[in-house]
């Protein structure tokens, strides 16, 4: 269903940069020192 | 995912920071957290599927990504995946456990 290698436990995360709303930009390394929870999900308007 | 934005604060109990990741825009973003209640941790805009990509989670059918979450620890290694199919929620309670197994 997926493509792509995925990263699965004990890998490094993947840092990424992408926008949010009002268009500030969130590094994923900037949370470094917390712990962080990603949540994919397919699209908004979707259950969740 | 409003069911995690009612959680917030046991998660920054646990000096987590939660994050949402969709291929929406930011405005798509805006418009669906005030709609639906989530204001409380950020939704990012994976506009160019780098991240889904990156992270293994990219459905090509719909050049979106799949429902899957994956839980950091402190150093960014990756301590926790879990991957949904159709109808499938994460849940904030199991998440949030899987968190405080971290120091």
């Amino acid at each position: 269903m997926s493509e792509g290698k995925a990263p699965g436990v004990g890998d490094p995360a993947p840092d990424f940069t992408l926008k949010t709303i009002g268009l500030r930009d969130v590094s994923l390394k900037s949370f470094r020192g917390k712990n962080v929870v990603l949540l994919f999900y397919p699209l908004d308007w979707t259950p969740g | 995912m409003p069911a995690f934005d009612r959680r917030i604060k046991d998660f920054e109990a646990a000096r987590t920071q939660v994050l949402g990741v969709s291929s929406d825009s930011p405005f798509s973003h805006e418009n669906w957290a005030k709609s639906v209640g989530i204001s409380n941790y950020p939704l990012l805009s994976d506009i160019h599927r780098t991240a889904s990509r990156a992270y293994g989670v990219h459905w090509p059918e719909w050049n979106a990504n799949v429902r899957a979450t994956f839980v950091l620890d402190k150093q960014g290694t990756i301590r926790f995946v879990e991957r949904y199919g159709r109808g499938e929620l994460p849940d904030p309670e199991k998440i949030l456990a899987e968190v405080k197994k971290l120091s």
